[in-house]
């Protein structure tokens, strides 16, 4: 959808265009938010977050008019910096000081240094993963990075949980070694 | 590796967005009331800051999301009248089900009412067509002073029933002895079937229930009788807060309490290691009610989720369950061999000549007659053995072959489906060279685990008559009992043969569960591989209600996949076709018009 796209939608029926614009980017919102908040959200964090993002699109149009440009972009910022701001507020609910900002991250030498090190890492675990191939690699990150159980796992792909499970343990088995040659270990707490 | 660094799927939090998107925009899964759910926070959240008025309730079933109640989700249904309700009397599990009473609507009658004197479970129908909402919620209010749970239809499953009154024992004998000749023939790779009656509804038509032995685990199931047949039963399994799934009522173990009409089913899930139980409540006409749950997604009742693992080593949902499970008083089946008696009765003499009840005990399968004895003696004395001694006709695979010419024609050549191999033009490969890269796919196999590694054996054939001989492996695994699979040659390596599946909408190399790239193979299968190299075909058999799979080899490592037949998806030519009995004589009678031979697996050392 474009900008042109949703003014016309949204001249004619508001509703209409905000809700074609929810299905749209739905699953774009939610896995930002989800990347965000994994490790501190429930579902339910996630999907009043997912509700933050939205309702703060739909008002920047209301304000602006337009979305002036790239929508998918900023409806991705928008998403980030939603998510950003929903995890610091369940770390300090969480009884945990969240001290660094943004800012103060990028000026530490020490910590773009592990920023550094840690998007390396990222790149390397995704493509070992997108090496594994199709369905390998959606059930892997699905069953361990987005913790869908068997059940749902195989209703996704038309699978028998059966079936996952075992294309899951055998999956799991070739990323290690895969990991292995690559000079990592996988952690046990994440298997 | 000492030393290595370590990485887990954590490291892929905080990800940029490019690696986001990739990660999963299409990945999860936001079912259609989750998606109304964030629907209606987001246009909730808009109408509070905007100032603007937007009808929340124009989004689809928007008020079903409902405000926690003491930490117990809660949903608001907007169709009551077909509502189940399950009030809770205590904050302790055991007390909760003491004081608690269980208000159902399913073909309501008078007679559906079942009280209990010891106050354990209530069970009342609500007659059809009255204001049944604001009932049920008032008796839940009264009658409950902790948590209070609404269930729907969606935690029922309704399953076959009969309202015949003329039944007789006889009959449901028949039937038994029906479905375990079946099960007997179709499910090749279990053994030790065993069957009970009990009538834990009390609705006077018994529940079958069978056991039986297969490769690895056991299993035991319930059935319901429809008035003819008895029948698979069904309950509904919660996924999470916000999802079903419809299973059958199976498992590693049942356990039934008759006094509650409740049946408790529970199955290792052998990866994470976690069990999966349910406790159904069975009302007059077989709808089974999910009243308790635990699976890996954490503990339910009456289908709302009470508490989530927080971690892997978290054993409150368990505790919370069991706690649950120790308040009723459970039984086990007592279940009667069904091959022995057979067997006892042919070393007595007691047949007859028209396969009707002689039995003086009515809760045992009908004796066969001398005839069907001696039609069934062949396969019956297999059926006990494992999967690969036998192929799927039934027909003990070393003993025998059958071609049926008559059928010849009925076996299709062609399909959509095609998946090419890897393959070699090459013609000086000798045996020594196949036998090296026979030896490196050991080396390479991916089953590396001490306890898995166990009696790997090879075969060697030439389905597709090019000269070179494709790679069989047979193995067994603790998980799965013996497994087989097939592998190509290159003209460098074995590789594992694959075969082309458009399975419900999602297209796989392969579906057999288990390919593992490099040289394992993708052809794998947890029963048994025959072959027909006379028509260039593989035959693989899992089991089950499943026929298989019908595989051609053509020159070139070409496979076309030309049925296959499985509980879940058909295809004929590479044609999704139909579940149903025609479809099934088909792909049978394609089988028949084949002579197969089961593969002669030699050690590798």
């Amino acid at each position: 959808m474009t900008d042109n796209e949703y003014r016309g939608m949204y001249e004619k029926d508001p509703y209409s265009a905000q809700t074609s614009l929810f299905d749209e980017y739905l699953n774009y919102v939610y896995a930002i938010v989800y990347n965000k908040l994994r490790s501190c959200g429930s579902r339910e964090d996630m999907e009043e977050c997912v509700g933050d993002v939205f309702s703060a699109v739909f008002l920047h149009y209301d304000r602006n008019g337009s979305f002036n440009g790239d929508l998918k972009a900023l409806i991705g910022t928008i998403a980030s910096r939603t998510a950003v701001q929903k995890y610091r507020s369940l770390m300090r609910h969480g009884n945990t000081v969240y001290i660094n900002d943004e800012t103060g991250e990028l000026a530490d030498d020490e910590r773009l240094e592990e920023k550094t090190e840690r998007s390396v890492m990222q790149g390397t675990l995704l493509r070992l993963i997108k090496s594994l191939g199709e369905p390998d690699s959606d059930i892997i990150l699905q069953k361990y990075y987005y913790n869908m159980n068997s059940i749902e796992i195989a209703d996704k792909h038309s699978m028998s949980p059966e079936t996952v499970r075992m294309r899951c343990s055998r999956a799991l088995k070739k990323l290690k070694t895969l990991l292995m040659a690559e000079g990592y270990d996988m952690k046990e707490g994440n298997i | 590796m000492s030393g290595s660094k370590e990485i887990g799927f954590d490291i892929l939090e905080n990800s940029d967005m490019n690696s986001v998107e990739e990660i999963g925009t299409e990945k999860m899964n936001i079912d259609k009331k989750a998606r109304d759910r964030m629907l209606k926070i987001t246009m909730d959240k808009y109408s509070e800051a905007s100032g603007r008025q937007v009808d929340s309730q124009a989004a689809p079933e928007a008020n079903e999301f409902v405000e926690q109640v003491s930490g117990t989700d809660k949903f608001q249904h907007s169709r009551l009248a077909r509502i189940i309700g399950f009030a809770a009397c205590s904050a302790a599990a055991v007390a909760l089900i003491a004081g608690g009473m269980f208000v159902y609507k399913h073909n309501a009658s008078p007679e559906n009412t079942v009280s209990d004197p010891a106050g354990v479970i209530i069970i009342t129908t609500v007659t059809e067509g009255t204001t049944a909402e604001p009932d049920v919620e008032e008796e839940e209010t009264t009658e409950s002073e902790g948590l209070s749970l609404g269930i729907d239809a969606d935690f029922i499953s309704p399953n076959f029933y009969t309202v015949r009154t003329d039944i007789t024992q006889e009959e449901l004998n028949a039937a038994c002895k029906r479905y375990l000749d079946q099960l007997s023939k179709d499910r090749s790779e279990i053994w030790d079937i065993c069957y009970a009656f009990n009538d834990v509804n009390h609705d006077n038509r018994p529940e079958l229930f069978i056991k039986y032995s297969n490769p690895g685990v056991g299993g035991e199931a319930m059935l319901v009788y429809d008035g003819k047949e008895y029948k698979s039963a069904r309950f509904m399994s919660s996924v999470s807060n916000f999802k079903t799934v419809e299973n059958d009522i199976a498992g590693d173990v049942i356990n039934i309490c008759p006094e509650k009409s409740l049946v408790y089913v529970s199955s290792l899930d052998r990866f994470t290691g976690i069990y999966n139980s349910q406790i159904i409540w069975l009302d007059k006409n077989n709808a089974a009610a999910t009243a308790f749950e635990l699976n890996d997604s954490g503990y339910y009742m009456g289908g709302n989720l009470i508490c989530r693992p927080a971690d892997e080593k978290d054993k409150k949902p368990q505790n919370e369950f069991d706690a649950v499970y120790n308040s009723y008083n459970w039984q086990e089946l007592e279940y009667t061999p069904y091959e022995d008696k057979v067997e006892t009765k042919i070393q007595s003499g007691t047949k007859n000549g028209t396969g009707a009840n002689v039995s003086d005990d009515k809760n045992e399968p009908i004796i066969k007659t001398e005839a069907q004895i001696n039609a069934e003696t062949k396969t019956k004395t297999e059926t006990n053995t494992n999967a690969e001694t036998k192929n799927k006709t039934g027909t003990p695979a070393n003993v025998e072959t059958k071609t049926k010419t008559q059928l010849n024609d009925v076996l299709i050549n062609d399909s959509k489906f095609v998946n090419e191999n890897a393959h070699t033009n090459r013609t000086d490969i000798t045996q020594a060279e196949l036998d090296a890269a026979r030896k490196r796919v050991k080396e390479n196999w991916y089953h590396k685990d001490d306890l898995e590694d166990n009696d790997m054996k090879y075969a060697y054939a030439d389905v597709n008559d090019d000269g070179i001989p494709e790679l069989f492996i047979k193995e067994y695994t603790l998980m799965h009992g013996y497994i087989q699979a097939m592998l190509v040659y290159d003209g460098e390596d074995y590789y594992g043969a694959e075969y082309y599946i458009d399975f419900k909408e999602y297209k796989h190399d392969d579906i057999d569960g288990s390919y593992f790239g490099d040289q394992g193979g993708n052809i794998e299968v947890y029963g048994n591989i025959m072959i027909c190299p006379e028509k260039h075909l593989i035959h693989l058999n899992e089991g089950g209600d499943d026929l298989g799979t019908l595989l051609k080899l053509e020159k070139g490592n070409i496979m076309k996949t030309l049925y296959k037949y499985s509980y879940d998806a058909c295809y004929e030519g590479g044609v999704e076709v139909s579940q149903n009995p025609e479809t099934a004589a088909r792909f049978q009678a394609a089988l028949d018009s084949c002579s197969w031979q089961e593969l002669e697996y030699k050690s590798f050392e």
